[in-house]
């Protein structure tokens, strides 16, 4: 029984650590993002896609996993040096971060419906309204 | 302990927070920032070579917390909330896709008053270029122009050796440009304006009559910031020129004091940052020059802060150093020298609010009395909202 109860938490733990994120646009976007494209697009230093269209970046809720996965694995800083950053930039008049979603399928719908939109969810979350440029 | 104000500004802020209510469309947005700062001089020591000191009325050995405050703590003042501590709140208005504007009020525990930091509108040119007129932030040193939101740096304040001064902000225009090179982000502006700071607290520090304080002005100011971010490297230079004055009311003359002296003003940040290991180093070089009557003094400033991310712990120290001097007649000397050491800790409780706890020496090597030698413990809380 213990060791059952061991496997199921070992488990949960791996599947939450490896829990895989897609980052989606809508399906008419044609080119390559690389992340480091991604990258820029989310921290306000670019506001255009490689392509030179324009790029409409949405997070997620501070508590949804997706976005502690996102901020980690792909901007390469904490929540908490996010924070730091956007205060800065926010309380100088040079920049407001990304609007937010409440969660994945809120991301899908928007992605889905806007061309100019990039977003990121849990890719266990994908449906084929979306298209996925990049996995994490 | 002492309480006063800040429970009134509590009630003020607050009074403000109402806004949201209205700000709820896209086209409104609204932020704010905290910092409830505990300050104590734990000891101090009088300089030999000191007789008096003249620093506001002789209240000496002292700290200055901050310069444009006017904030001067010394060991009889206890444990005290009332020096640092702050709110802003910040408006932002959309008017269309290319017109905001954007306002913050700061109120001070010291002032027991709103003042108003920022207010302008900018114009966004296309997707790299902007133009902003109205009152801002002087984009001096690295930390200058969020030096009020203490959530977004490791002190509990930037060291007063570069982050003090009479002016901090400026009335104008400027255009600037946010765009990349490559894998370089380039952010850069130049600026032009005026600043009249009456009754400028900073003058308070430095009279002997504490119900006489001196009027500055900062004219004519012109300036440039070029600030690079590759990788884990981010450096930026600046450039600024003014025309400097003050008035001399203890001897009458409530006029600004003519010639004024040209200041030129030159930085350069260089910071890094591995993710745990960051640094921050900083060298400025200030020059006052008043040519009618032939006296220049220069600043240099220094400063070199390394910390390390543990989790939600951040320790972090950090030297840095002030040394004005002069070789004009009559002003020979270094009027002010002094070194600034400190040991920080950092603790996260989420993204939204940080506590610190600073410990600091300062050094005091000026060759005229001035402040003393002082160790001082600052505990902060920080927060956004």
């Amino acid at each position: 029984m213990r060791k059952s109860v061991f496997i199921v938490v070992a488990s949960l733990v791996s599947l939450m650590a490896n829990a895989e994120l897609a980052v989606v646009v809508h399906p008419s976007y044609a080119d390559a993002i690389s992340q480091d494209d991604i990258a820029k697009i989310f921290l306000g230093k670019a506001k255009t896609f490689p392509n030179g269209s324009p790029a409409v970046p949405i997070n997620q809720e501070d508590s949804q996993s997706a976005t502690d996965e996102f901020n980690n694995k792909v901007l390469g800083k904490s929540s908490t040096q996010l924070k730091a950053y956007w205060s800065k930039l926010v309380f100088t008049g040079k920049g407001t971060p990304p609007k937010e979603a409440t969660n994945d399928a809120q991301v899908l719908e928007l992605i889905a419906n806007n061309p100019n939109m990039i977003g990121y969810l849990d890719a266990s979350a994908l449906s084929a309204d979306v298209k996925v440029v990049a996995r994490f | 302990m002492k309480y006063p104000r800040l429970f009134t500004i509590t009630i003020s802020a607050w009074g403000m927070a109402l806004l949201p209510v209205y700000a709820g469309t896209d086209n409104l947005t609204f932020n704010g920032f905290g910092s409830i700062v505990a300050t104590n001089v734990l000891s101090s020591d009088n300089n030999a070579s000191f007789e008096e000191y003249y620093l506001r009325g002789g209240g000496c050995p002292c700290y200055i917390t901050d310069y444009y405050t006017g904030g001067l703590i010394n060991e009889d003042d206890g444990m005290s909330l009332r020096y640092e501590s702050r709110i802003g709140l910040q408006l932002g208005v959309r008017m269309t896709d290319e017109l905001t504007f954007t306002s913050q009020v700061v109120a001070r525990s010291l002032t027991n008053e709103f003042t108003l930091e920022w207010a302008y509108l900018t114009y966004q040119i296309n997707d790299e270029w902007s133009v902003q007129a109205g009152r801002k932030r002087i984009p001096l040193y690295y930390f200058s122009t969020f030096q009020d939101v203490g959530i977004a740096y490791t002190w509990v304040r930037p060291p007063q050796s570069l982050y003090g001064w009479e002016a901090s902000n400026y009335n104008g225009l400027n255009i600037s440009y946010a765009g990349n090179m490559g894998d370089t982000s380039i952010q850069a502006s130049v600026y032009a304006g005026n600043e009249t700071i009456r009754d400028a607290a900073y003058n308070s520090l430095y009279t002997d009559d504490p119900s006489i304080i001196d009027d500055s002005r900062w004219k004519n100011i012109v300036g440039f910031d070029v600030e690079l971010t590759y990788e884990w490297l981010n450096a930026r230079f600046i450039y600024l020129t003014s025309d400097n004055s003050a008035t001399d009311k203890a001897s009458g003359d409530y006029e600004f004091y003519q010639p004024f002296s040209q200041q030129r003003v030159m930085g350069l940040a260089i910071n890094g940052d591995f993710s745990d290991w960051f640094f921050h180093l900083e060298k400025s070089q200030n020059r006052r020059e008043n040519k009618e009557d032939d006296i220049v003094v220069k600043a240099p400033a220094d400063m070199l802060a390394i910390g390390y991310r543990i989790g939600n712990w951040t320790p972090f120290v950090s030297w840095s150093r002030y040394w004005e001097k002069s070789d004009s007649p009559g002003y020979e000397g270094e009027a002010e020298r002094f070194t600034i050491k400190s040991i920080t800790l950092r603790y996260d409780i989420n993204p939204e609010n940080a506590l610190k706890v600073q410990i600091e020496t300062f050094d005091d090597a000026s060759q005229y009395d001035f402040v003393g030698d002082t160790r001082v413990l600052s505990v902060s809380y920080d927060f956004v909202f």
